[in-house]
């Protein structure tokens, strides 16, 4: 198309690359993102394209400034509100399937769960921001299109990283160990590791239930202060939830807090005994921002370990 | 989701158990019977179940 208002073949370059580089990075987080997502093939698609439309506004923004359109620049406030929409619409989605899953994920992990995906569009938004500015720049300085491609990628890839690392919270395992603990009932009362549970297995079928086939799990700070954060109700429903949906629960299932040891105890009858999965995935279960209050917790590195 | 109400109480000839609220009380004749009655009733409701020291059996849910 040849006119005075046509995009230029280097500015349709830089807008497709920052572009895809954007919906990578999305489509990057989005296999991290796996075991707390509930929709595989239409969630993941609905993300990927929120992403391509958020890294296409990054994308476009640096031609818009250079060709004097600042008014362009006010699209990003109108995606981040869009954005927000997203965490608001994932909350009330995954609210809607509580009833419907073993046990509740709980108030605290929906809203962890939604603030990451309104951040993930931001990512998607930046390194496409930033792969854009980078080939403009790149371009500024006279070097050839090769360069102001190799260069736009290797900015946005460590942007990426970068803001990855920066967001990516820290699990259980962090700041507690986890293992096995051995069950016990004496008449209605279960017990985990000397640990009273509960006394709600009246009946000699869930007597017998509990002892042949449940797991427990032992959860214990590995310092003192960490039991704020492993003691509050909404990480251990995040906890249970995830426990219950490795594993699956045949019948009963039950949180406890010892206040003497600062353990927290898990236990259930599941569907499959698998007692390393079950430890894994207790181990894994991220750390709901809302709920930690640690400061060397909270220490996010950009630079990694 | 649990609401951890009692539904109901099943006793004994000598078990005293002035007011129940909303849970409904049913007394046995005998320990065994008392045991057949918590069952049917805990596996209806898919209750969990308290045993007291005192013999009665509370259903949970």
């Amino acid at each position: 198309m040849e006119g005075k208002n046509a995009i230029s073949p280097d500015d349709l370059m830089l807008i497709l690359l920052a572009t895809a580089m954007g919906t990578l990075a999305r489509y990057l987080t989005l296999k991290i993102d796996y075991r707390q997502y509930p929709t595989h093939p239409n969630g993941s698609l609905i993300h990927l394209v929120i992403a391509f439309i958020a890294a296409a506004i990054g994308a476009v923004a640096i031609p818009a400034i250079k060709s004097n359109n600042y008014t362009a620049v006010t699209f990003l406030a109108i995606a981040i509100q869009h954005f927000r929409d997203v965490r608001k619409t994932e909350r009330e989605s995954l609210k809607d399937l509580e009833c419907t899953e073993f046990t509740p994920r709980g108030e605290a992990y929906i809203d962890g769960i939604a603030k990451t995906f309104e951040s993930r569009n931001y990512f998607s938004l930046i390194v496409a921001l930033s792969t854009a500015a980078t080939i403009e720049l790149v371009r500024y300085l006279g070097l050839a299109l090769p360069f102001q491609t190799a260069i736009g990628i290797i900015v946005g890839y460590v942007v990426f990283i970068g803001i990855r690392r920066f967001s990516q919270g820290k699990t259980v395992g962090d700041i507690a160990s986890v293992k096995l603990g051995v069950i016990e009932v004496r008449d209605s009362e279960l017990y985990v590791d000397g640990v009273f549970v509960s006394n709600t297995i009246g009946t000699k079928n869930a007597q017998k239930m509990v002892q042949a086939e449940g797991l427990a799990v032992v959860i214990e700070p590995l310092k003192d202060h960490y039991r704020v954060t492993l003691d509050n109700f909404g990480q251990r429903k995040a906890m249970l939830f995830e426990a219950t949906r490795s594993v699956g629960v045949k019948r009963y299932h039950y949180t406890r807090k010892d206040y003497e040891s600062g353990k927290t105890i898990i236990v259930l009858v599941p569907l499959l005994q698998d007692a390393e999965k079950l430890i894994n995935i207790v181990r894994h279960t991220p750390l709901l921002e809302s709920v930690k209050k640690s400061h060397s917790v909270m220490k996010s590195n950009i630079l990694g370990d | 989701m649990k609401q951890n109400s009692i539904i109901a109480a099943i006793t004994l000839s000598h078990h005293k158990v002035p007011h129940s609220g909303e849970a409904f009380i049913i007394e046995a004749n005998n320990e065994e019977e008392q045991y057949t009655l918590m069952q049917d009733i805990a596996k209806a409701l898919k209750a969990d179940v308290v045993k007291l020291s005192n013999g009665i059996f509370i259903l949970i849910g």
